[in-house]
């Protein structure tokens, strides 16, 4: 087996798990696509991925068993990186082609990003491009696991129509701006880690972002 | 502020990267992998792969370029030409891509664009229109520019938001292949009508029409084939263009 480190992808149907795989494996790390129980939970580190439609991703990870899945890998405190879709499900709710219920592990609800920005000038959704992240660097935050990562001012790539808004804004640990509107994108909770953009579509410093998941 | 897209177009003639003038009179010029593998080093945003061939002959023959070029291009991918139904679409996103672009099938049978929408969410499903100017208005081409549908291409893009495609691929067949600029009166007309992101295609050949595109046309992203392929612009010089001509895009990466 070596030392290489173990990724766990999973796969309930949804997302372009092949490019998430091709970028762990980049990182230097050993991804595994994967629904099985016994995999997920040995498992050094868990990535959910997701595009499309909240509710039927809910869905689709309830009724494979999953959801119970992610929270007993979270039980032993090993990190979990949610992309895209996957990061909006780790909040309570969104408000996507109605009220649905997500997995609750960062407090907080998704909401559609407003159509103009407060000047009311309007702009296209989804938002899709390259956009840069700006580290939310309150003090009330003692873990912000981008602190020390240098990507402060980098670009990444965002393709969405909807966005997290954690209750606590210290689990907001970074933003990104679309026609002033501020975006969160990055939410983290202890070793959940959110991101909004897709990091495997984001170039270098994607890999970068997810070579510093992998260093957690 | 927006930032505006740059786009390489890969057309695809499996094995190998063609091109051709008006959607017309291939030339091969190698290995699409090795095409977007340089394109990603170099900086480009997107990559859109569009298989010419597959829709008249009906074969599907890009994912395996797709699967190869997932292995070291970290930027997003769009696949488009003959995908014909929901599978087609499911195994190009298996395969690698981001987005697939429907054009043929979405004209034959525009419920597909809902169908796909709702299925793997909009962002995923790009229409493609393929437009050709009539004395005062602009026509849906379909089978890569060969037949004529008889639908107004403005409308079109209307419908296809409505249906819920995530975006619009808008090529000229006029302008395809010429390198004298786009057909930016028509990406206007789309893209002020629309309120999804619109891609401008077709006619890219100096840095100008960039700014035309963008700045009169009001494009949200720029494909561009042509003038990359032939190495007659370098994505560095394009990039350094657009930022001092207040277009952003996003910066080189160090």
């Amino acid at each position: 087996m070596g030392t290489k480190k173990n990724v766990t992808i999973l796969d309930y149907g949804l997302g372009n798990l092949l490019s998430v795989s091709r970028a762990i494996e980049n990182c230097g790390a050993q991804p595994h696509i994967t629904d099985k129980q016994d995999e997920i939970i040995s498992s050094d580190y868990l990535i959910l991925p997701g595009v499309g439609n909240f509710s039927i991703a809910a869905e689709e990870l309830r009724k494979r068993g999953l959801e119970e899945m992610i929270l007993k890998f979270l039980e032993k405190e090993r990190p979990l990186l949610g992309i895209c879709l996957g990061m909006q499900l780790l909040f309570d709710s969104s408000e996507e082609q109605g009220l649905h219920k997500g997995l609750g592990i960062i407090s907080g609800s998704v909401k559609p990003i407003p159509n103009q920005n407060r000047e009311g000038v309007s702009h296209k959704i989804p938002h899709i491009g390259w956009a840069p992240l700006t580290i939310n660097r309150q003090e009330s935050i003692h873990s912000n696991f981008l602190a020390g990562a240098d990507l402060s001012e980098k670009y990444f790539y965002f393709i969405h129509s909807f966005q997290g808004h954690a209750n606590n804004y210290a689990e907001c640990v970074a933003t990104t701006k679309y026609n002033e509107v501020e975006i969160t994108a990055v939410a983290q909770k202890n070793y959940v880690i959110g991101a909004q953009f897709h990091p495997e579509k984001s170039g270098k410093n994607g890999i970068r972002f997810l070579k510093t998941f992998l260093s957690q | 502020m927006r930032n505006i897209r740059l786009i390489a177009r890969l057309d695809i003639k499996a094995p190998n990267l063609v091109k051709g003038i008006q959607l017309e009179g291939l030339r091969k010029l190698g290995d699409p992998n090795i095409f977007a593998k340089k394109y990603y080093q170099d900086g480009i945003d997107e990559i859109y792969f569009e298989d010419i061939v597959a829709s008249l002959y009906e074969r599907n023959s890009l994912v395996e370029i797709i699967k190869r070029t997932t292995e070291n291009v970290f930027v997003p991918i769009t696949v488009g030409g003959g995908l014909r139904n929901i599978d087609d679409i499911s195994s190009a996103l298996r395969s690698g891509a981001d987005k697939v672009s429907i054009n043929t099938a979405a004209i034959k049978n525009p419920e597909i664009i809902k169908k796909a929408a709702k299925r793997f969410g909009s962002q995923s499903i790009v229409l493609s229109i393929q437009a050709k100017k009539n004395s005062n208005s602009w026509e849906a081409y379909f089978d890569n520019g060969r037949e004529h549908s008889g639908i107004d291409a403005v409308d079109w893009a209307s419908r296809g938001e409505e249906l819920g495609a995530g975006e619009l691929l808008v090529t000229s067949v006029d302008k395809e292949g010429m390198a004298k600029g786009f057909d930016h009166e028509l990406i206007k007309e789309i893209s002020s009508n629309v309120s999804i992101p619109v891609i401008a295609s077709g006619g890219m050949g100096k840095l100008e029409h960039l700014s035309d595109v963008v700045k009169i046309g009001k494009a949200d992203a720029v494909a561009m084939a042509h003038v990359l392929h032939y190495e007659h612009l370098s994505i560095k010089q394009i990039r350094e263009y657009a930022l001092e001509n207040d277009i952003l895009v996003r910066p080189m990466e160090e």
